[in-house]
C-alpha cells in the first residue's frame, strides 16, 4: 500500500479517536467534578446574561425583539448544559454533587423560562420581578462552582 | 478624493470590515475578552502585522503580473500541491460562507425577533439579487461604508468609563487570568489567528485586485488599503475585546452569541448604538458572505483555469457563477440543518489557521521571484516580516489540533 493511503487511515485513526475523546463522559470524580464546575460556570453566565438584558431593558437600552432573542437563547442553552451535565453517570462518592447541581439547575432554567415566556407573550413590564431570583441564583452558583473547583 | 481613489479605499475597507471583522472575529473577539480581557490583544497586532504583509505581497503579485496570487503561485508549485491546497482552503472557506451566511440571518433575527432559521433563505437570496444586480464597485462601497457602523465599539468603550490603568495591566500581561489554564490560553490564540488571519482575504483582496484592473501605477494606493483597512480592523476586534471585558469579565459570563455581543454596545450607548451595532454586524458578516463566497469561486476557477470574475456578465463566466451559486445553495442548506453556527465558526477557524503556512509560502517565494516581479519584488522589510510570520503560523498549525481536541475546544 502507497505511504499516502497510510497516512490517510492514520488521519481518520485520529480524528475517529479525537472525536470519541470530546464526547467521552467523564470517569474519575475529578473529572466528573471538572465538568460539575463548568456546568455551573456555564449556568451562571446564562444568569448573569439574561439580568444584563433585564437591566437593559428597564433602562430602555435594549430593543424588545433582541431581548426575547437573548432569553430564549438563554433557556435554550441552561437547558442543553444542564440536560448533559444530568446524563453523565456520577463515579464513585459524586452522588450529592449531582444533586446539588441539578436541583440549581433546574431552578435556573425555571426562571429563564418565565423570563422568555413573559418576553413571547408582550407581559414586558412583570420582566423585572420575575428576574428578582436570578441574582441569589448566580450567588448559589457561584459558591457552588468554588466548593466543586476545590 | 477622486472617485477611483474613493473606490480603492473602499475596497480597502471592505476587506477589513467583511475579512477581518467577520462571524469568526465578532464571535472570538467577545469570547476572549469576557474570559481573557486584553490579554490576548497581543495576537490582534501580531494577526494585523502579519495579515498586513502577506496582504500587500499578494496585491503586488497581482499588480505586476495581473494575475492573482495563488493563482500565479500554484502554476508554479506543481498540481498536487495546488489541488491539496485548493481542497484545504475550500473546505474551511466553504464552512465559513455558512457561518457567515448564517451571521447574516443572526443579525436579522436580533432587529426582527424572529427566528434566525426563517431569515436563512431570505439571507441567501438577497445575496443573489445582490451579486446579480450590483456592480462589484457599487458592491464594495455599500458594504464597506456601512461595516464603518462597527466604530460604534470604539466610542462604547469610553461610554463604558473604563479604569484605563486596569486595561493597559491586562493588555500587558499576556498570559491566562487566574482561573484559566494555558490550555485554554493558547487555544484561543489558535483562534484569534484562525479568525483573524483568514486566507480568503489574501484570495479576494489579490482577486479583487486584478478584476479592478489594478496596474504597477495603483501600488501606492493598493499599500493604502493595506495600511489603512486591516488596522482598522484590528481596532475594531480589539474595541470588541475591551467591550466584552468591561461588561462580561467580573460577572463570569461566557459568550456563544452574537446578541452577547452586541449587548455591551446597548449597555454603553442605548438603543440607538445597539442598533448601530446591528446594522454594523449585518454589514460585516454580508461583506464576508460575499468575500468568502468569491474567494471560493475564485479559488476553483482558478486552479481548473475557467473564465472567471464580478465584473463579466455572468454568461461569459458561467462555470464561476455556476459554481458560486451552488456553493451559497449548499451552505444555506447547512445552515438550514440546524448546526450550530457559532461552533461551526469556532472549528473553521482552528482549522484554517492550521492551513496557513501551506498558503503563505507559495507567496512569499513568488514574491521573491525577480523575474516575475522586477522592480517591485520583495525588499528585506517584506521578507523579514513575511517570514516571521510563517514561522509563527507553523508553530499555530501545529498547535492547532491537540489544542482543539485536549482542551476541548477551549472549554478546559
Amino acid at each position: 500500500m502507497r505511504w499516502t493511503w497510510w497516512l490517510a487511515i492514520l488521519l481518520v485513526a485520529l480524528v475517529a479517536a479525537s472525536v470519541w475523546y470530546l464526547q467521552a463522559p467523564p470517569r474519575t470524580v475529578g473529572s466528573y467534578r471538572d465538568r460539575a464546575a463548568s456546568t455551573t460556570e456555564a449556568l451562571r453566565s446564562q444568569v448573569q446574561t439574561a439580568r444584563l438584558w433585564v437591566g437593559a431593558l428597564e433602562d430602555g437600552d435594549a430593543t424588545r425583539p433582541a431581548a426575547s432573542v437573548a432569553f430564549r437563547e438563554a433557556e435554550a442553552d441552561a437547558e442543553a448544559a444542564l440536560s448533559r451535565f444530568a446524563g453523565y453517570k456520577p463515579p464513585g462518592t459524586t452522588d450529592e454533587l449531582r444533586s446539588e447541581v441539578t436541583v440549581v439547575g433546574r431552578e435556573v432554567t425555571l426562571a429563564l423560562a418565565a423570563l422568555k415566556l413573559a418576553a413571547d407573550r408582550g407581559e414586558w413590564d412583570d420582566l423585572p420581578r420575575l428576574a428578582d431570583p436570578l441574582e441569589p441564583l448566580a450567588r448559589r452558583l457561584q459558591a457552588l462552582e468554588r466548593a466543586t473547583e476545590r | 478624493m477622486k472617485p477611483s481613489t474613493l473606490f480603492a479605499f473602499t475596497l480597502g475597507t471592505l476587506s477589513a470590515i467583511g475579512g477581518f471583522i467577520d462571524i469568526g472575529d465578532l464571535v472570538a473577539d467577545a469570547q476572549v475578552g469576557a474570559r481573557f480581557g486584553l490579554r490576548l490583544a497581543w495576537v490582534t497586532v501580531v494577526s494585523v502585522i502579519g495579515i498586513m504583509c502577506f496582504a500587500e505581497m499578494s496585491g503586488r503579485i497581482a499588480l505586476k503580473t495581473q494575475r492573482p496570487a495563488f493563482g500565479l503561485a500554484r502554476s508554479r508549485i506543481g498540481p498536487r500541491y495546488a489541488l491539496a491546497g485548493l481542497v484545504g482552503a475550500f473546505l474551511v472557506t466553504a464552512l465559513l460562507v455558512m457561518a457567515e451566511l448564517s451571521g447574516v440571518a443572526l443579525a436579522l433575527e436580533l432587529a426582527s425577533g424572529f427566528h434566525y432559521l426563517l431569515w436563512v433563505p431570505v439571507a441567501a437570496a438577497f445575496v443573489v439579487v445582490v451579486v446579480w444586480t450590483l456592480p462589484f464597485k457599487l458592491m464594495h462601497r455599500i458594504y464597506g461604508v456601512l461595516g464603518l457602523a462597527m466604530l460604534v465599539y470604539v466610542v462604547a468603550i469610553w461610554k463604558l468609563d473604563p479604569d484605563w490603568s486596569t486595561m493597559w495591566r491586562s493588555t500587558a500581561t499576556p498570559a491566562p487570568v487566574p482561573g484559566e489554564t494555558w490550555g485554554a490560553y493558547l487555544f484561543f490564540v489558535v483562534v484569534l489567528i484562525g479568525a483573524q488571519m483568514t486566507p480568503y482575504e489574501m484570495f479576494f483582496f489579490s482577486s479583487g485586485a486584478v478584476e479592478s484592473r489594478w496596474r504597477p501605477k495603483d501600488l501606492a494606493e493598493m499599500r493604502i488599503n493595506v495600511i489603512v483597512g486591516f488596522p482598522l480592523g484590528g481596532l475594531l476586534a480589539i474595541a470588541i475585546q475591551a467591550a466584552a471585558f468591561l461588561v462580561f469579565f467580573d460577572l463570569g459570563v461566557q459568550v456563544d452569541h452574537i446578541s452577547q455581543t452586541a449587548l455591551p454596545v446597548a449597555l454603553a450607548l442605548g438603543q440607538v448604538g445597539f442598533l448601530l451595532a446591528i446594522v454594523g454586524i449585518f454589514a460585516a458578516t454580508f461583506g464576508a458572505t460575499l468575500e468568502t463566497l468569491f474567494a471560493t469561486g475564485y479559488e476553483i476557477a482558478q486552479y481548473f483555469g475557467w473564465s472567471y470574475g464580478k465584473v463579466q456578465p455572468p454568461a461569459r463566466a458561467a462555470r464561476f457563477t455556476t459554481a458560486t451559486l451552488a456553493l451559497l445553495l449548499i451552505s444555506a442548506a447547512l445552515a438550514l440543518t440546524t448546526l450550530d453556527p457559532i461552533t461551526v465558526t469556532i472549528v473553521a477557524v482552528v482549522f484554517s489557521a492550521a492551513l496557513l503556512p501551506f498558503l503563505f509560502v507559495p507567496v512569499l517565494l513568488t514574491a521573491n521571484d525577480r523575474e516575475l516581479m522586477g522592480e517591485l519584488v520583495n525588499g528585506r522589510l517584506a521578507n523579514a516580516v513575511g517570514s516571521l510570520t510563517i514561522l509563527f503560523s507553523v508553530a499555530v498549525a501545529l498547535a492547532a489540533f491537540p489544542l482543539l481536541v485536549l482542551t476541548r475546544a477551549g472549554v478546559s
